[in-house]
């Protein structure tokens, strides 16, 4: 990071490499308390490293040392000189909202902007295994040791080994000393410090080598091994007499501090274990206070991790690349285009075959049209794959949400995720989270008992939720599922009736099912007391109105004492659609085939008129009918008295109405465009389209039409 | 606005007609110039919004400033043109009679509007500048689309 360009240019690597690790922390982290695994463990280890690393190349000093924080609790817990508890777990958590918080602040181009100073002490503190903080007391020399510690000594494998000999006759050291930053002849404190020592010991190495030492090629940091009869706090005593040095950290030498970059990763990954006398867990807090670090760095553990895991990577990289969102929204544009012109080359193919029937090369055309819808057909499904996210990365943030209200409200909850693999496009993966969140918090606020209250139930303690993901022909389905009381239907019908919702009398003729229906309402909770988390009666009607809003449908099963099941069914893309195009006063508009039930021509004597509403019977059933041209009529005149009617019905769960249009045009694939928040709020109208001939038509929202119809 | 050699502030302006009048439009704020093309109308949307059109794959609504002034609509003439401008809210098309020309100004010759010397709202309207004799209402464009 020479200069600002430079770190610009990585800045949004950087972001998304930390995007990545903080789902890993989060996703293991959550895990970790329940099911403390060795390879968990190193899994988050890596994951902290990886950050700390990154952090620091790109100059985020306050992110790289919260890291660094966290690495040294991790190699306590992994090396089982602590056991994970509430309190570790709840300070990795607290970490990890700190460390997005960090990056959040990076990517608003204002730094790692975070006060990281209180939870840097809350883990040291959690270092001691007593769990009693121990604060450092001077924070000025904790962070001057933490830059000389850093500093990694970089050795020739053949000076290791000379060094590894020499470590088995006498006492070998390693010191890293940062200068101060105005210090002007760099080489002559070196010198000084090296004369210094040689009064008990003897020079064996440094890093950098000597030579780069007397050209000055370093920064301000730089290490020198060395073997003396001396103590330690000798040996930083004698070293600080030569001034301007800003920090000294004295190690005992192991040949872990040469780095990882020597040797193989698993070879060296053996010797990880820190020497036992070495890392004491007080006495490493108060080591950080005193400045003289007596422990094996824990730099020097996650380097052969990092390296194994560079490796890793390697292999994957011939397989996937990063690609752009943006450039993939514009690809799909792209074969959007084709898609509508390709609709049009064989209209006008078609036109042509009808004209010139005996041309043989309309035969040609027709072929070459029907090899370019095909080829269309096949990109724009790759396309439309290339788009498709797991569900997971959905999913993945609901652990969390449940530990944490669980843990604020006193019930124990088992979530389980299954089907994370699921795919579906990136546009629905967008809009789902907030619906599913909101479902999974009412699950477990009304839905789930107190942990008291389901023993004297027969239910186990914890409470089950399981989030299920599944394809189902063109569609995905996601269930809630509790094992919790269940919902009361006729408390639904009470609270409804004492609202105004319904009258008694149609509460007491309504059916179970229309009766859950109700608590998709507006005004609606059954909840006894309203609490921070649900149960003021909004929310689940945004859900349904948010999930309707993209085709989706939202039914739900409850059983009392047993529990809920919510099932929600959502279309696996957003951006295209079958649609029916139908004229309504000279004007082309897009049905929506998913909602289209049949088409039909009926006869103006079958409309009927029932409370002032238009309706018609179909086989049986009275359903009302909307005209289009009444709906969408600003300008537009009135439909004239026709004898007969085209009838499109559509359906939303059980509801059913007639669309009446003037023409049934055809049936088309459609490529969802959304209409420039510039118009406004339009009501009944979802989106806008291109036509083969180029023109626009708009899609017809049908939910809308309904509302407006009802209201 | 640019300064020139002189250093005296000048900008440049898209001149259109519309009905009997002359407007201009700051030039950095026009996208490009299109023929009049189908436009769809949107069902409820402020009556000065014509429709949408498409604009290379992208659908994007298309204003009516003859409705918004309050000027009587006419047929349009084969010389009507839409003008893309850009908004905060993306791009937008503007319905006009003829697309005169593009002409620079010094900033300082731009005066006030005296009260209804345009015949349209003063809202609309950021002042006036004279051009050889033909006086060119200069619009503000976020006012006088409605945006």
């Amino acid at each position: 990071m020479s200069t600002e360009l430079d770190m610009t240019q990585y800045l949004d690597l950087f972001l998304q490499e930390a995007e990545e690790q903080l789902e890993i922390l989060e996703k293991e982290t959550l895990l970790l308390e329940k099911d403390p695994t060795d390879d968990r463990m190193n899994a988050i280890f890596r994951a902290a490293h990886t950050l700390k690393g990154s952090g620091r190349a790109m100059g985020f000093i306050n992110l790289a040392d919260l890291t660094h924080e966290m690495e040294n609790v991790l190699d306590l817990l992994r090396s089982k000189k602590l056991h994970v508890n509430t309190r570790i777990a709840d300070a990795l958590l607290r970490c990890l909202d700190t460390l997005r918080d960090a990056t959040a602040s990076i990517a608003d181009g204002n730094g790692d902007q975070v006060q990281a100073k209180e939870l840097i002490q809350e883990l040291i503190a959690c270092q001691s295994p007593s769990g009693e903080s121990q604060a450092p007391s001077n924070s000025v020399s904790a962070t001057a040791s933490s830059v000389a510690e850093r500093f990694e000594l970089s050795l020739t494998p053949d000076v290791v080994e000379a060094l590894n000999a020499a470590g088995k006759e006498q006492s070998v050291w390693v010191a890293k000393v940062v200068l101060t930053q105005d210090c002007v002849m760099k080489y002559v404190r070196v010198f000084m410090v090296i004369n210094a020592l040689q009064g008990g010991g003897e020079f064996l190495a440094s890093s950098p080598n000597r030579e780069d030492l007397e050209e000055e090629k370093f920064d301000y940091e730089f290490a020198l091994v060395f073997s003396h009869e001396g103590a330690e706090e000798e040996i930083v005593k004698s070293i600080k007499s030569v001034g301007e040095i800003e920090s000294v950290v004295v190690t005992k030498w192991s040949p872990e501090l040469a780095g990882g970059e020597h040797g193989d990763p698993a070879a060296t990954s053996s010797s990880l274990t820190p020497t036992p006398a070495s890392i004491t867990p007080a006495s490493n807090a108060e080591a950080v206070a005193d400045a003289v670090v007596e422990t094996v760095r824990p730099e020097t553990g996650p380097a052969p991790a990092a390296a194994s895991k560079a490796a890793g990577k390697k292999s994957e990289s011939g397989q996937t690349i990063r690609v752009d969102v943006a450039r993939l929204d514009e690809l799909m544009n792209l074969v959007g285009e084709l898609v509508i012109d390709r609709t049009r080359l064989s209209q006008i193919g078609a036109t042509l075959a009808a004209k010139y029937e005996l041309d043989e090369n309309v035969e040609g055309l027709a072929e070459t049209v029907g090899h370019i819808s095909r080829i269309t057909a096949d990109l724009q499904d790759q396309i439309m794959k290339a788009r498709m996210l797991p569900i997971e990365t959905v999913l993945n943030r609901f652990p969390r949400m449940v530990r944490d209200l669980a843990q604020k409200i006193g019930k124990e909850i088992d979530l389980k995720l299954e089907g994370g693999e699921t795919e579906l496009d990136r546009s629905v993966i967008e809009v789902i989270g907030d619906p599913l969140l909101h479902i999974l918090r009412n699950s477990i606020d009304h839905g789930i008992e107190l942990p008291g209250d389901r023993e004297l139930a027969g239910k186990s303690r914890a409470g089950n939720v399981t989030v299920r993901a599944r394809h189902q022909e063109n569609h995905i389905v996601i269930e809630i599922e509790d094992d919790g009381r269940g919902i009361d239907v006729e408390r639904v019908k009470a609270k409804a009736v004492s609202t105004g919702m319904i009258s008694a009398e149609a509460a007491e003729r309504m059916s179970e099912k229309d009766a859950l229906q109700l608590i998709f309402a507006s005004g609606l909770s059954t909840a006894a007391q309203v609490s921070e988390i649900s149960g003021r009666g909004v929310g689940m009607d945004i859900v349904r109105s948010n999930l309707v809003k993209l085709g989706g449908i939202i039914d739900l099963e409850t059983k009392m004492g047993e529990g809920t099941k919510f099932s929600l069914r959502l279309p696996l893309t957003l951006a295209i659609i079958r649609g029916l195009l139908v004229r309504v006063a000279e004007v082309i508009y897009v049905v929506p085939l998913g909602s289209v039930i049949e088409t039909l021509l009926i006869a103006q004597d079958e409309v009927q008129s029932v409370n002032g509403k238009e309706v018609v019977v179909i086989r049986g059933v009275t359903t009302p009918i909307v005209r289009l041209r009444s709906v969408f009529g600003n300008n537009l005149s009135t439909a004239e008295e026709e004898t007969e009617h085209y009838v499109v019905v559509v359906g939303v769960a059980e509801n059913r109405v007639g669309l009446v249009v003037d023409k049934l045009v055809g049936e088309q694939e459609v490529v969802i465009k959304s209409i420039s928040r510039f118009c406004g709020e339009l009501k009944g109208i979802s989106g806008a389209t291109i036509l083969g001939n180029g023109n626009v038509a708009l899609i017809v929202d049908v939910n809308g039409v309904l509302a407006k119809v009802g209201s | 606005m640019a300064t020139n050699t002189l250093g005296t502030a000048e900008e440049q302006l898209v001149v259109f007609r519309l009905d009997s009048e002359t407007y201009g439009i700051d030039i950095f704020r026009v996208n490009e110039i299109i023929r009049l093309r189908e436009i769809t109308p949107i069902p409820q949307a402020d009556a000065h919004i014509r429709g949408l059109v498409n604009l290379r794959g992208k659908t994007i609504p298309v204003v009516d400033l003859r409705s918004r002034f309050g000027l009587c609509s006419a047929e349009a003439s084969e010389h009507a043109r839409i003008i893309v401008v850009d908004t905060d809210e993306g791009n937008v098309g503007v319905i006009v009679d003829e697309v005169r020309e593009v002409i620079t100004i010094e900033s300082s010759s731009v005066e006030e509007t005296p009260p209804l010397v345009s015949g349209i709202s003063n809202d609309f309207v950021r002042g006036v500048a004279n051009q050889d004799g033909h006086l060119v209402t200069l619009l503000d464009l976020d006012k006088a689309l409605g945006a």
